[in-house]
């Protein structure tokens, strides 16, 4: 009998009776990309979050708010503020998103691991859900997470509840905008990312974010042209999800449904390229 | 029964690569033998749902492939043949997270990745990242993730492509190996007779979309056995003709051999009465088919014969 025995043994263990395949995707996914460079670039995206908070300290704690000025408007803490944070980040985010969400199911087609994934007990969704997770993941860490961590530190230095009992939809409306633009940038990024190579996926995300902006204010005399700009669809409902003026002339109901059915094209996309066996004619 | 095919068809576009297949895998290790091009994989790739089945129905472990896709793919495991990796991954990791998507717990799933990799032979090399892995270490680690939370069926697809002759006995050691322990059912697609031979107890051979032949391992050199390779002194030309006439097929002929095929429930002493009879005297007289290699050329042949 040998001490131990490294020749194939069945395994007496049992399958989990409903096991979280978008999970295990995600988390795997998620440590994969935790790299030096990520770190370096949440680092980054961490300043704008400090100077938000020296705002927030400095309407509360300086007693005569005369002492600012002019300022005064401009710093204080409103929806506005939120908002404008969150659009502070949209480079840093699109970046992360690029980055991040090129490689995603690229290297999972070059690789050829999509036989491996679909050979498993998951599904389409688990698939999709569990890469979307990784962008979600790490998009937060640079717009959800700050701007809920800036809407407590608030609600810790105002000293009364007026903040919260005024805008308490705020935390909402923050987790709302992310989760669109997640939904709709994350799924462009991940189409391409399942239709072309690892860097061009990151290019095209990029043109075609600056594209649909061009040709929006190259028209921009004809009426409703803007809703092609899939940046300024997400500015108008982030402006209606904040009770913001809104920045552009077309409607906010437009708006929602130019990203719905940019992440209705997505999915559609999604769903033809994810194959696990190419073809070969 | 392990796998059941009941006139599958399985189509890329216009190209139909499986045409009306039916055929049974019962339990145990079942060949899937056939030239390239034969259908193998494309049947393997449709019985996971990895290629749509154009029509028939087909079962595995009792379960309807379509209907029943998700609960199937928790009790089988699939080797591609293709080179396919967990980009960015370790082996252990690669193995772990296989086996987590396979349904296993975490924990369950790192304790057995170990045990599967020392298993495969790649015990020593379990930390190291995928991509740097050699041709054999690949092929090994994609059997190892096929195998991470002990299947009840294997479909192994083309196992000792691209392996040097040590790494194709050891992989065909190790597929036996699992085998001989019986708690899993094997399905071998390969073009490499000898693998087969070495391996299965059944075997299917597949060719251009069909079966032509289903049968025992065993059985199928058995059934042969009244095929002869002979030489004689003597009017050959005439004494063919004279073994046709009885019913008898010549198939393969050299300069100074040829081989016949006796009628069903002949046996040699049928040549000796005909030779007798016709004035030739036999100097040489061995069964002509001794390989699976044998009988599939054979097959080969009749289905081309068929064709044309």
């Amino acid at each position: 009998m040998p001490i131990y025995d490294q020749a194939y043994k069945p395994w007496e263990g049992q399958l989990l009776p409903n096991p979280k395949a978008w999970w295990v995707i995600a988390k795997t996914g998620i440590r994969l990309m935790w790299q030096k460079w990520v770190i370096v670039l949440l680092v980054f995206s961490s300043f704008p979050f400090a100077v938000r908070g020296v705002q927030i300290y400095l309407m509360n704690r300086v007693g005569d708010s005369s002492q600012l000025g002019d300022f005064t408007d401009k710093l204080e803490i409103n929806p506005g503020f939120f908002e404008g944070f969150l659009k502070g980040q949209t480079f840093l985010f699109l970046l992360i998103l690029a980055i991040i969400g090129a490689g995603l199911i690229a290297n999972d087609r070059r690789f050829k691991a999509l036989q491996i994934y679909f050979s498993k007990p998951l599904s389409f969704w688990d698939y999709v859900g569990g890469k979307m997770l990784v962008l979600a993941f790490y998009s937060a860490l640079i717009t959800v997470v700050p701007a809920i961590l800036l809407f407590i530190i608030q609600l810790l230095l105002s000293g009364d509840s007026t903040f919260l009992v005024d805008y308490y939809w705020i935390p909402f409306s923050i987790l709302a905008i992310w989760m669109i633009s997640v939904l709709v940038l994350g799924g462009l990024i991940l189409t391409l990312s399942a239709s072309v190579n690892n860097s061009a996926a990151a290019i095209l995300f990029f043109a075609i974010l600056m594209f649909s902006d061009i040709i929006r204010k190259i028209l921009s005399r004809i009426p409703d042209v803007g809703l092609a700009s899939i940046g300024a669809d997400i500015q108008q409902v982030t402006a209606v999800l904040f009770g913001n003026p809104r920045p552009h002339d077309f409607s906010p109901y437009g708006a929602w449904i130019a990203l719905l059915l940019v992440v209705g094209i997505c999915l559609l996309i999604l769903r033809l390229r994810l194959r696990p066996t190419e073809v070969v004619k | 029964m392990s796998v059941t095919l009941d006139q599958i068809t399985i189509r890329y576009g216009s190209q139909t690569a499986v045409d009306q297949v039916t055929a049974v895998f019962p339990e145990g290790t079942t060949g899937l033998l056939g030239p390239n091009g034969a259908g193998k994989s494309s049947l393997i790739k449709g019985l996971l749902g990895l290629v749509p089945i154009a029509s028939g129905k087909a079962t595995i472990l009792g379960e309807d492939v379509i209907e029943g896709r998700k609960r199937i793919r928790r009790l089988i495991g699939y080797m591609p043949e293709d080179e396919c990796l967990i980009p960015g991954l370790t082996g252990l990791a690669m193995v772990r997270y296989t086996g987590e998507l396979s349904g296993m717990a975490s924990q369950d799933a790192m304790q057995r990745s170990h045990e599967v990799l020392f298993a495969v032979g790649l015990g020593e090399a379990r930390y190291r990242k995928v991509q740097t892995y050699s041709s054999g270490m690949k092929q090994r680690i994609k059997l190892a993730q096929a195998i991470v939370h002990d299947p009840k069926l294997l479909f192994l697809d083309e196992p000792t492509s691209g392996l040097d002759p040590r790494g194709r006995q050891e992989m065909l050691d190790l597929i036996q190996e699992i085998a001989l322990k019986g708690t899993m059912s094997i399905v071998l697609a390969t073009h490499i007779l000898i693998d087969v031979e070495r391996t299965c107890e059944r075997v299917v051979i597949l060719n251009q979309g069909h079966v032509m032949e289903d049968a025992k391992v065993d059985a199928l050199r058995g059934e042969l056995s009244n095929a002869f390779s002979i030489r004689i002194d003597g009017d050959r030309e005439s004494f063919q003709k004279l073994l046709k006439t009885k019913g008898c097929e010549i198939q393969t002929e050299a300069k100074q051999e040829f081989d016949v095929t006796l009628p069903a429930k002949q046996s040699s002493d049928f040549l000796f009465q005909l030779a007798k009879g016709s004035g030739v005297t036999i100097r040489k007289l061995v069964p002509a088919i001794q390989t699976l290699e044998d009988v599939f050329v054979k097959r080969l042949q009749e289905d081309r014969r068929a064709d044309l």
